[in-house]
């Protein structure tokens, strides 16, 4: 049918464990979008992932029904994968916890390019650094 | 219970790194608008999607991302241990935070805190405009607010929809269609569902074979066996819909008598009394002459989800295939098309 958009949310909630407090209530109240409705079809479309933090875009529609679907990981979700990190550091100026060669960057970027709106590579490659180093992650030549 | 929520404006370029830091110091989640996904989404080719020149308009040219983390009297509480509440400078905050103990901050200097975040994200990336801004939700703000749309309407004289939490004493000669908003189109709201709603109502012959073609949520299905009709096939090309309409067709006791499955027209073989076909112009037009091949001598044709501007082109093409109109309906700029052989 003819969808016309009414809005548009990521969230990044914890698989298979949402419920309606925040940020799924306030999120999708404000558009009119059954809460229990989308709790329940979330939870169980992302049973087998349960624990993981994963992004899941809604589109929400003029008849206050939606539609959603889980993206890649985010960027720092990744680049932790890579460097084998629990955490980035709170303090990214003066406590560096890893370092990450060029490339890795750059496949982490190419990875990305499928949905964020950077212009070209190069562009998704110097976010993806940036994004390391805010986390205390220094990128390194190979 | 009430929560803390905090809104972040700040780059596409910065996003990811935002909401890291916020996900590390323990929000329960992050809820993202980014108003570049939203055109990139509309800007794909297969997009079934349209959005008003409006509400294109009225997207920021920033990211807006919010945090929530719980406050119980004694403060935020931020991470997942909860003990004592103890009040704690910014320093003494980000000593507590390289422990990785989690506890609770008095709301100054959690904000403190946070800025103190941004800043560094802002020494590696663009984060412009990075507004920060505070302010308290509760339960009761949005617990009910989504119900506050729905409520039991009376799309045509026969027929009455209500949500399962309504109580909807339908008329005398009404059929009454439980319908739970959902992941899946037609919940009756939209201009186009109840213009099909009418329709079925007014030109459906009793005991017909129906086709929902796009059937969505399963509603024109709904209703088309709830008056009456012998069998109804249920099609959509969304197999996630398929699985909606199912759960509509058992929830209001018609599943016996409509047939829900995922394909489209051109892979149906069988002939209708009636079709139904609540779609859009793009999807309708190249398949006029198949819809005439798939009615039954005297069956009629329901076309809908035909915005204004696309009315004419959709006229031409059916009269060019021979077809009688019956009835042209309009609603806020959505046609009804009833026309038969």
């Amino acid at each position: 049918m003819a969808k016309k958009i009414a809005g548009y949310v990521k969230l990044q909630i914890p698989a298979g464990k949402a419920t309606p407090a925040p940020p799924v209530g306030p999120a999708l109240g404000q558009h009119g979008i059954s809460i229990p409705q989308f709790v329940k079809e979330f939870n169980e479309r992302t049973a087998k992932d349960a624990g993981l933090v994963i992004p899941v875009v809604i589109t929400v529609y003029a008849d206050r029904s939606f539609t959603f679907i889980t993206k890649t990981p985010p960027v720092p979700v990744l680049l932790k994968n890579a460097c084998k990190l629990n955490a980035g550091s709170g303090r990214p100026n003066r406590e560096k916890v890893a370092n990450i060669p060029m490339s890795e960057v750059r496949k982490i970027a190419e990875l990305k390019m499928v949905d964020t709106n950077a212009a070209d590579l190069d562009a998704c490659c110097r976010m993806v650094a940036g994004t390391a180093r805010s986390m205390g992650i220094v990128v390194v030549d190979d | 219970m009430r929560w803390l929520e905090i809104e972040f404006k700040t780059s596409e370029t910065a996003a990811d790194a935002v909401e890291e830091a916020l996900l590390q110091d323990g929000a329960l989640g992050v809820a993202t608008e980014n108003p570049g996904e939203i055109k990139a989404l509309l800007s794909q080719p297969d997009s079934l999607t349209f959005a008003e020149p409006a509400f294109l308009e009225s997207l920021p040219d920033y990211v807006r991302i919010r945090a929530y983390f719980p406050e119980d009297g004694q403060g935020v509480r931020f991470g997942t241990r909860m003990e004592g509440g103890e009040t704690l400078s910014p320093t003494e905050a980000y000593r507590l935070y390289e422990s990785r103990e989690n506890r609770h901050l008095p709301e100054g200097a959690f904000e403190a805190y946070l800025r103190t975040r941004l800043t560094d994200i802002g020494q590696y990336l663009d984060i412009a405009p990075a507004s920060l801004s505070f302010s308290y939700v509760k339960e009761e703000d949005w617990a009910n607010q989504w119900r506050a749309y729905y409520h039991p309407f009376s799309p045509s004289p026969r027929l009455l929809v209500s949500p399962s939490w309504e109580t909807a004493a339908p008329a005398k000669d009404q059929k009454l269609i439980r319908l739970d908003p959902g992941s899946a189109f037609g919940t009756g709201t939209h201009e186009t569902t109840q213009l099909c709603l009418a329709a079925v109502d007014e030109f459906m012959p009793e005991e017909a074979y129906v086709l929902d073609l796009g059937t969505g949520s399963g509603i024109l299905s709904v209703a088309a066996a709830k008056l009456g009709a012998r069998r109804v096939d249920a099609c959509d090309i969304d197999p996630h819909a398929v699985e909606v309409c199912r759960e509509n067709c058992q929830l209001n006791g018609v599943a016996d008598r409509v047939h829900c499955f995922q394909g489209e027209l051109s892979g149906i073989r069988q002939r209708y009394d009636f079709i139904v076909s609540n779609i859009l112009a793009d999807v309708i037009l190249p398949s006029v002459p198949l819809y005439a091949e798939r009615m039954n001598e005297l069956g009629l044709l329901v076309l809908s989800g035909i915005i204004a501007d696309r009315v004419n082109e959709v006229k031409t093409a059916l009269s060019q295939s021979g077809f009688t109109f019956h009835q042209i309906k309009e609603k806020n700029d959505w046609y009804l098309l009833v026309v038969s052989k």
